[in-house]
């Protein structure tokens, strides 16, 4: 670990002019994934400048939805009555993040920006555009198990590792983003970039931004939301392939869906293709298995990755049927 | 990938490595030991000279002390990678080593903290580095070796402790951010009146062989029962997934758990 200098904050304008002042400087909250990274020098911030005195934390409840602070554990939002009951695609996938350890300290914000699993990314001494940018992709013809079959690129195929995100897309999710300039709203939708030729940027987030909160606006789609998460070993485990539905059924027919899938896109992966075939239908086996189908379209799988197509149809046909309550 | 197998022309990947092997060449030179400080130097330049000499730099900024002098070799980096470790447009740039404007890049801020720490109720006032984990505090600094180091990066679960009651991987929190809270390990367990209840269920179930995860082990396993977690061997199972034991005693530690929370209902 190289060396770095310490230092706290407890406003948002501190923070940002802090940041200005020394490009070089990061943020830490939860440092779950901040210390993995510095332990094995992926990155080296000059400053890390600690943001958990900024009054970003806890729940709380309106009409129109709930407000999750972006310094709130995701331990406390999973254990959250509301969230369960409103929101029960979120506290299922924050229940198969990580380990009740990592759980108590990681962030919500600190998940959404969490950086990829990819081998290569993660491993300092070979080539990675993301880390080092024009120095190459080792991902596209090496060990790539892991990574993206959608959003990839030739300098990056690297995959978004989180589950949180996946659950927020499809309860129309926002964000408040704060600078010393004032707030800004985004979709958790918009947040995430494909790498193409610059995989190093990550977000649309502007260098001295901060994540204040996360949005959630009640929906009877979201009441009827389900994560499924597929993964090398039965707890503990970075997704394979992940399944996010949250779907609306009136009458027997389909009203709204949102459909998201993780470990299959360079960021967080919105499936259209599978809403359109669930709206204004039934939700049956039949229109499962259809719109399951249409899951992998567009899907642009390596030798590595190939068992990832069958995977997301699979992953995708089940979170519907049990959204469905078929299954 | 063996790292002999790359070519070093290829690879800018060896810069981190190089930096790596001066930062511990420096120590330890600091330390008295010249011939592994050498050797460290010497490893280090055949990676990457530039790299050693920033590393220098940064160091004689700081120590005020005549600066140790290259003692290298000719730039032995390919044409065409020099001009690649220049900062990026993006200001992201992972390994230059200063802000743009050439200031010491911690920007005056603080790299070492006398704090206070509060372990198993009692005060400890240690001077730390920014880069000091809780675990490697504890251990290397407070000689309270009980917290296991295993993986260093959050996925063994050997390291964990009790920070304001939570389960949390010591591995993965700074200690300067451990100020104001109170941490729990594995020697605090332990009362005037003799072992933990889960001590006693761990050691009568036979719940370990080597022994080195059974600190973390034990620790994660006190949270779960006071969380109220321990309602079935499936739950306990998953609420004990952030703990590994590599000689795979987990029906024996699922049992000890599930004795002491029955006894606790």
């Amino acid at each position: 670990m190289l060396p770095f200098a310490y230092t706290t904050v407890s406003g948002t304008t501190n923070a940002a002019a802090l940041l200005a002042q020394a490009p070089e400087a990061m943020f830490i909250a939860g440092g779950t994934d901040m210390l993995q990274l510095l332990q094995e020098s992926v990155i080296a911030p000059s400053v890390l400048i600690d943001i958990n005195g900024l009054p970003f934390h806890g729940i709380t409840e309106s009409d129109e939805g709930v407000r999750i602070g972006a310094l709130t554990r995701l331990a406390d939002i999973m254990a959250n009555e509301t969230i369960k009951r409103q929101f029960p695609v979120l506290g299922r996938a924050l229940q198969e993040t990580a380990s009740p350890q990592v759980r108590n300290m990681a962030t919500a914000g600190g998940n959404l920006l969490q950086r990829t699993r990819c081998l290569y990314f993660r491993d300092a001494t070979v080539p990675c555009n993301k880390r080092e940018p024009g120095a190459g992709c080792s991902a596209q013809d090496g060990q790539n198990r892991m990574n993206a079959i959608f959003g990839g690129s030739p300098d990056c195929i690297a995959a978004y590792p989180g589950d949180m995100a996946n659950a927020l897309i499809v309860l129309d999710a926002e964000l408040e983003i704060r600078s010393g300039n004032g707030e800004r709203r985004i979709k958790v939708e918009d947040l995430h970039r494909e790498p193409g030729n610059t995989p190093h940027i990550e977000t649309c987030l502007r260098p001295e931004e901060i994540i204040a909160a996360i949005r959630l606006p009640f929906s009877a789609h979201a009441r009827n939301s389900h994560y499924l998460k597929l993964r090398d070993r039965a707890s503990f485990e970075w997704a394979l392939v992940s399944a996010a539905v949250a779907v609306e059924i009136t009458d027997g027919t389909v009203r709204a869906a949102r459909v998201a899938a993780g470990g299959v896109g360079t960021r967080p992966w919105r499936l259209p293709d599978v809403e359109r075939m669930l709206l204004d239908r039934p939700l049956n086996e039949a229109v499962a298995l259809t719109a399951a189908e249409a899951s992998i379209r567009g899907a642009d799988a390596r030798p590595g990755t190939q068992f990832k197509l069958p995977l997301l149809r699979h992953a995708i046909e089940r979170a519907l049927l049990m959204a469905g309550g078929l299954q | 990938m063996a790292q002999d197998d790359l070519d070093p022309g290829e690879n800018e990947g060896r810069i981190p490595q190089a930096r790596r092997l001066a930062e511990q060449a420096l120590a330890a030179e600091r330390s008295g030991d010249e011939d592994t400080a050498d050797r460290l130097f010497a490893e280090a330049e055949r990676l990457d000279p530039a790299a050693v000499a920033d590393v220098l730099e940064e160091d004689s900024a700081t120590a005020a002390k005549p600066r140790r002098q290259l003692r290298a070799a000719p730039l032995r980096r390919a044409p065409g990678l020099i001009a690649k470790s220049g900062p990026t447009a993006a200001g992201l740039h992972a390994w230059h080593p200063r802000g743009s404007t050439g200031a010491p890049r911690t920007g005056g801020h603080k790299t070492s903290f006398a704090i206070t720490l509060n372990i198993n109720e009692q005060r400890h006032e240690v001077t730390v580095d920014a880069r000091a984990t809780l675990l490697d505090t504890l251990r290397d600094q407070l000689r309270l070796t009980g917290t296991k180091k295993g993986c260093a990066l959050g996925q063994c679960g050997a390291c964990t402790v009790l920070c304001d009651g939570q389960r949390v991987n010591a591995c993965l929190m700074l200690a300067v951010m451990a100020q104001g809270k109170s941490i729990l390990t594995i020697e605090g367990l332990a009362g005037d009146a003799g072992l933990h209840p889960m001590q006693a269920a761990f050691i009568e179930h036979d719940a370990f062989q080597c022994g080195y995860c059974t600190p973390g082990q034990i620790m994660s396993a006190v949270a779960l029962v006071a969380e109220g977690k321990a309602g079935s061997d499936e739950q306990i199972r998953e609420e004990m997934s952030g703990n590994l034991c590599r000689c795979g005693a987990y029906a024996n530690i699922v049992a000890a758990i599930r004795e002491v929370a029955r006894r606790e209902e």
